[in-house]
């Protein structure tokens, strides 16, 4: 009679299995927190987001509407002034606006907002003049100007929000909560380690039995992070802030897009990884019973 | 006369990996179910307070 290999006993088992579900949790909320921090806190993303494709054309559309608008109202002519906000200009605008929403949520600084330069805007505007409106109304009319586009760009309270972070400052440590935040993965990922090195110490030399839980664990992992992406989406977050601001909306569906790419790469390689370790397993372990099987 | 010592694994076990998420996956959508209405609502207060229209 052929034995193969150590057999691991069946509250062993039950104690791995019991690893093994603990494992996926601690994977899974690692893998999520890890997605959720990237988003929060990657300067890399955030600039992408507000340089994305399409993001500085729908700006100039709707600032060259006001434009419009504004030139009917005060006679002047718009063409001068339209060209003076350049695709460019707009596009810096938005990499400071990005460096100033990193600076919000890796610092919890509310730094002041990036202002447009409003000199280039007054000339554009003084020679646009066709006589019915007076020269020193440029100035005036160059200011408001200047509003509405860091408006578009930037359609934030400031002194609210400003206020609203000394007043969480008194009350919180938030740096240190912050980097609390940033830690969770980190934490994470280390649970992950325990319960796996656990599973490991239990099977002793038993690799091939350790594969059936390392898999389920990753494939788990992988239907985890699968599940709550399709939970999140489907509670339609971009549709609230798009009410609020069209190109805010658009720039977060820009971020949310990055991350589901990241976090769907993430779970086709546990999907994959998971699945190929239980293909393997089952392809050895039916071997092994089939040796065992051997007439006597 | 044939002795088996391990019982061969059939396809149920591409099904574990199902049931070690499924738990996880009903704890997150409860919490969501319960939470939401209510986050949804503070949210959009927030959004409405701090971004200009």
């Amino acid at each position: 009679m052929k034995t193969t290999g150590k057999c691991v006993s069946s509250p062993e088992r039950g104690f791995a299995w019991v690893l093994t579900f603990l494992l996926t949790a601690f994977l899974s909320a690692a893998l999520l927190s890890l997605l959720a921090v990237q988003g929060l806190t990657s300067a890399g993303m955030h600039l992408a987001a507000a340089t994305g494709n399409g993001v500085a054309d729908s700006q100039q559309a709707k600032i060259y509407e006001q434009v419009d608008r504004l030139a009917e109202d005060c006679g002047f002519s718009p063409e001068g002034v339209k060209a003076a906000i350049r695709r460019e200009d707009l596009l810096e605008m938005n990499r400071k606006a990005a460096a100033w929403w990193t600076k919000l949520c890796t610092e919890g600084i509310v730094d002041t907002i990036p202002r447009w330069n409003a000199a280039e805007l007054e000339k554009a505007v003084e020679a646009g003049m066709n006589g019915e409106t007076r020269t020193e109304d440029a100035g005036k009319i160059a200011a408001e100007l200047a509003e509405k586009i860091e408006r578009v760009v930037f359609p934030l309270r400031e002194s609210l929000l400003s206020r609203g972070m000394s007043f969480a400052r008194n009350k919180a440590d938030v740096e240190g909560m912050i980097r609390d935040i940033r830690r969770l993965p980190a934490l994470g990922a280390a649970l992950s380690l325990l319960a796996a090195g656990l599973i490991a110490l239990l099977l002793g030399r038993d690799f091939f039995s350790s594969l059936k839980y390392y898999g389920t664990a990753a494939a788990g992992t992988g239907l985890t992070i699968l599940a709550t992406g399709i939970i999140f989406f489907s509670l339609h977050p971009g549709a609230m802030i798009e009410q609020a601001s069209a190109a805010l909306g658009r720039e977060f569906g820009t971020l949310a897009g990055q991350i589901t790419l990241l976090g769907g790469g993430v779970t086709l390689f546990l999907l994959a990884a998971g699945y190929f370790c239980l293909i393997l397993y089952r392809k050895k372990a039916n071997n092994n019973t089939k040796a065992t099987e051997q007439p006597v | 006369m044939s002795i088996k010592t391990k019982r061969k694994p059939g396809p149920g076990l591409y099904l574990m990996p199902m049931a070690a998420a499924l738990p996880i996956v009903a704890v997150v959508a409860l919490a969501v179910s319960r939470i939401w209405p209510t986050l949804h609502k503070l949210l959009s207060i927030m959004i409405k307070l701090v971004v200009k229209a």
